[in-house]
């Protein structure tokens, strides 16, 4: 498999390591009230769709950057890959 | 008071050359090494800074810019410098002035060991030790790679010219898969 | 054997496979290696055809609508017996060759998860007409099985392809070719047999499909792994059709309702040789030496692999015979007054930025943004599920600079996680990190005489004493006479103890240097089982405690979570299941009779209760042999066991049929005061 990193184009899928789910992005608040609540379906609740599938990825042996790789979980076709950082700033992730 | 005396990667006093076939591949120690990455918003700013520096216009993406004093591109606003070891020893102290607070600057110099690989055909001898495009990989060009499950920088000055920098823990790993590799010639 | 091996033998190695053969066929091709053979001059017994109307030969006998229905032989044929209209006859032969016709070549189809569809003019699966996109089959694999017939579909398909592609093709003349008959009539088993061979590479025979349909064991991927069928190295190629067949045949249903299994790379056996290439022995993955490693070797040090580093385990002198002598030998020393230890394998991640602090505050459950430049403070990291996944030591070098330790076996994973926080959760922090642990060389000095060893070492424009530099301390130093280096007062041990770091490539001549001065001290070099040792005695935990499953309540640190901020794992483990008054909670356990052990792996239970599953009450992680107390020890986990000290409990291990009584007492054995960690 390949993954065209947006930065440094095609490379090899050994040297990215996986993690799962993109909604992992959407870390709730802690310190809102209802935290527990919303960390149990963060931490454990997932779609598992045969299809599309945005998940992120880490390119350990290369330059070390978390990306968004859509891909189809059938036929691993990848149709897009975004920098993990400017995916997570526009669902309005910041500091 | 004891004197500390340094010893190279591969453990030697002096650093250790072999020659294989058509091949040189050279311990190199006399440089040190430090990351630059761009604090917040600091990116273009430290690109201006690291020209100035060079002397030429600092690494884009996957960019090595050979030198006196030398740097490539390791991630997004990141780059790793280098310079004459006796000169910069303490390379961060050296270079923490100029860069004012815009960039991390961090030691890396005995982190890594280094091997210059000069020869005929390089492209086909990096073939048999890593997966990267090395067509792609012309003069002027560095990517980061796992070599023999080792991650390593891959820097290419000349067509019969690359350098090797690999983490120090593995060195003798590293310089015995370059070796092996090397004794593959003529492939 | 396969009639189709028959001929390739013949054909293509001028190998007779026998000198008399048969062959039991249901289709044209199989008449055809008949006549090849006999062309070659091999005799041809029989053709025996399960059909009606089988061709006729000139050449040699043709049995229809017969079967053979037993064979005799012993590591060898010698006879069949053929069931014909005419009555059962026995022929001599010294081979068999079966045929059952030819299956196309689909596998390549199936690779992303393509089902085949069952055609039954051929009896056979062809490619399913949901190809993968940019995906073609022309000829045998798309089930043309005569040469004309494949010959026109190549061009067909070359056609479309070449449309496919926004090209305008000349029309192609198709090769002329013989066509000679495919023709195949099904026929799947013999019936009234005793035993019916269907794979013949894992002996699966038509009774032990008929078996899995008894134990409803129906579906084919069922019956797959049931009997094995298909699941040699041929991985199905000429029995899976037959099996599922004789399934469908024994369901009462057809074979498209009974569907076929799918197949995955690769499709010829590779051996795994071919796939580690170099990688193999001691090539099999790198070495990770430390600073020290060189001067270790000279020790005679024995080494442990810990993940791709060597460590030395300890350090054996003359006269020492068994490990166990060094290792309390070294623990005695180093308690009694110095020893010094390789801690190089620690990850040590350089955290910078405006936010630093409020960045290693998101990742460890405790506080770190009061931590005052110039002090380390233990730091608890948790999974976002609750659970801890690495501690480690964060030493503040100035406001936006900290160096961060990890252990050994995590310095990868930690490393990952940290840049997920940076990058995906809190992109717009001022936050940079790269890894370190490899440019220092770091050597823990722990002991009543470590400060006055380092007295040997540090330049004397740094003080060190304990008023200027007290635990918990760090700072940058130089060391013999200019050398940079790294200073932080902290202690795994229990003792006064320090860690100095050096850039690698002064480590070895730095060992060197600890060493002789510890010397004058009566010190020594100690290895990974002494500083296991030490740490048990003093009751820190380690990664058999970290262990995936526990908590910073179950570590007793339950109260460093801190509440008035949101870090990673925090909201998680405060959840019900995990913080309940029964939960596991760190003890020290001391055997009750002093000669007894007390295993790590062993579990505790209540005195007096049953000894089973269910009134577990917790497990020992880490165990040795205390040289300081003079007997063994552990810590382990015990439910509500910070409530339970002085309690007797019972330590079973039936494995090792280890039963006996042990006490709960502080995991602190040594100094529960940290006094010596002060002086």
């Amino acid at each position: 498999m390949i993954i065209n990193h947006p930065l440094l184009g095609p490379r090899d899928a050994a040297e990215f390591t996986y993690l799962g789910d993109a909604s992992l992005i959407d870390r709730p608040d802690g310190m809102a009230d209802n935290a527990l609540p919303a960390f149990i379906d963060y931490g454990y609740l997932r779609d598992n769709n045969a299809g599309e599938h945005r998940e992120l990825w880490f390119h350990e042996q290369g330059d070390r950057s978390w990306l968004v790789v859509t891909r189809h979980t059938v036929t691993h076709e990848i149709t897009n890959v975004e920098l993990a950082s400017d995916v997570a700033r526009k669902r309005g992730r910041s500091k | 008071m004891p004197k500390l005396h340094a010893v190279s990667p591969l453990g030697y006093t002096t650093p250790h050359k072999d020659t294989v076939g058509a091949y040189a591949i050279s311990e190199v120690t006399d440089w040190a090494m430090a990351s630059v990455t761009a604090r917040k918003d600091c990116g273009a700013a430290v690109k201006t800074i690291l020209t100035k520096i060079l002397k030429q216009p600092a690494p884009e993406v996957g960019g090595y810019c050979a030198g006196e004093i030398e740097a490539f591109w390791t991630g997004q606003s990141q780059w790793m410098l280098a310079a004459a070891f006796d000169e910069y020893e303490d390379i961060v102290a050296s270079f923490a002035g100029i860069f004012k607070g815009k960039a991390s600057l961090t030691e890396q110099t005995d982190g890594w060991c280094r091997f210059a690989i000069t020869g005929p055909d390089l492209d086909r001898l990096c073939s048999l030790l890593c997966n990267i495009d090395m067509r792609g990989l012309t003069a002027g060009k560095a990517s980061r790679t796992s070599i023999e499950h080792i991650g390593c920088f891959v820097l290419r000055s000349a067509d019969d010219n690359m350098q090797i920098i690999g983490p120090r823990s593995s060195a003798g790993s590293l310089h015995h898969a370059i070796y092996t590799a090397a004794k593959s010639a003529p492939f | 054997m396969l009639a189709g091996a028959m001929r390739a033998y013949a054909n293509r190695w001028a190998t007779a496979v026998g000198d008399r053969i048969a062959i039991f066929a249901n289709n044209d091709d199989a008449h055809r290696t008949a006549h090849d053979l006999h062309q070659l001059g091999v005799e041809i017994a029989a053709v025996i055809d399960s059909r009606p109307e089988a061709p006729k030969s000139d050449n040699f006998e043709v049995l229809a609508a017969s079967e053979v229905v037993n064979t005799h032989g012993r590591l060898g044929i010698n006879s069949i017996d053929v069931k014909t209209p005419q009555g059962l006859r026995q022929i001599q032969v010294s081979a068999l060759g079966v045929s059952g016709g030819w299956n196309p070549n689909i596998h390549l189809t199936c690779h992303q998860r393509g089902r085949p569809e069952w055609d039954a003019a051929l009896s056979a699966f062809v490619p399913s007409s949901d190809l993968p996109k940019a995906l073609y089959v022309a000829g045998a694999a798309n089930g043309k099985m005569t040469t004309a017939a494949a010959m026109q579909d190549a061009v067909t398909t070359a056609m479309k392809i070449a449309k496919d592609c926004g090209l305008k093709p000349k029309s192609l003349a198709v090769p002329k070719t013989s066509d000679e008959s495919a023709s195949v009539t099904p026929f799947w088993y013999v019936t009234g047999t005793e035993r019916g061979w269907v794979d013949q590479q894992n002996d699966v025979t038509v009774k032990d499909i008929k078996l899995a349909h008894q134990e409803n064991f129906r579906s084919v991927e069922h019956l797959k792994r049931y009997t094995t069928l298909g699941m040699a190295t041929d991985q199905g190629k000429t029995s899976n059709v037959l099996g599922l067949a004789i399934m469908a045949h024994t369901a009462g249903q057809s074979i498209r309702e009974t569907g076929t299994t799918i197949y995955r790379p690769p499709y010829s056996p590779t051996a795994i040789g071919v796939l580690a290439g170099r990688s193999r022995d001691m090539d099999f993955r790198p070495i990770r030496k430390t600073p020290s490693h060189k001067w270790a070797e000279e020790q005679g040090a024995v080494f442990v692999e810990v993940g791709m580093w060597y460590r030395a385990q300890w350090f054996p002198r003359a006269g020492e015979t068994h490990w166990r002598q060094s290792v309390d030998r070294e623990v005695e020393t180093t308690r009694a007054s110095v020893g010094v230890c390789d801690v190089t394998t620690l990850g040590k991640i350089d955290v910078q930025g405006a936010d630093a602090a409020a960045f290693l505050n998101k990742i460890y459950c405790n506080g770190f943004a009061k931590l005052d430049v110039g002090k380390t403070r233990y730091g608890l990291m948790l999974r976002e599920d609750g659970i801890a996944m690495d501690d480690g030591a964060a030493a503040r070098l100035a406001e936006d600079h900290f160096v961060v330790t990890t252990t050994t076996a995590n310095a990868v994973g930690v490393y990952r996680h940290m840049e997920f926080a940076r990058q995906v959760l809190w992109p717009d922090m001022d936050v940079q990190l790269i890894s370190t642990t490899e440019s220092w060389a770091q050597y823990a000095v722990a002991g009543p005489n470590a400060r006055n060893l380092l007295r040997k070492i540090v330049d004397a424009t740094f003080d060190i004493s304990n008023e200027a530099f007290p635990f918990m301390a760090c700072g940058a130093i130089t060391v013999c006479g200019g050398v940079r280096a790294r200073l932080f007062r902290i202690s795994f041990s229990g003792e006064l103890a320090y860690e100095i770091a050096v850039p690698s490539r002064y480590g070895d001549a730095m060992i060197r240097a600890l060493v002789a001065a510890g010397e004058d001290f009566g010190g020594c070099a100690y290895g990974t089982e002494a500083l296991g040792v030490m740490r048990i005695e003093k009751g820190h935990a380690a990664g058999n405690e970290l262990n995936g499953t526990t908590t910073a309540l179950n570590l007793g640190m339950g109260r460093m979570v801190s509440t008035q901020k949101d870090s990673i794992g925090a909201v998680l483990s405060r959840r019900d299941g995990l913080t309940g008054d029964d939960a596991l909670k760190l003890v020290g356990l001391k055997p009750c009779r002093t000669s007894d052990p007390v295993p790590a792996g062993s579990h505790l239970m209540t005195k007096g209760s049953p000894i089973d599953a269910k009134h577990d009450q917790g497990y020992v992680t880490s165990a040795c042999y205390s040289p300081t107390l003079g007997h063994h020890i552990a810590i382990g986990f015990l439910k509500s066991g910070d409530q339970r000290l002085g309690e007797i409990v019972r330590l079973v291990s039936p494995l090792t049929n280890i039963e006996h009584d042990v006490e709960v007492v502080s995991a602190h054995f040594v100094d529960p005061e940290g006094d010596k960690l002060r002086a």
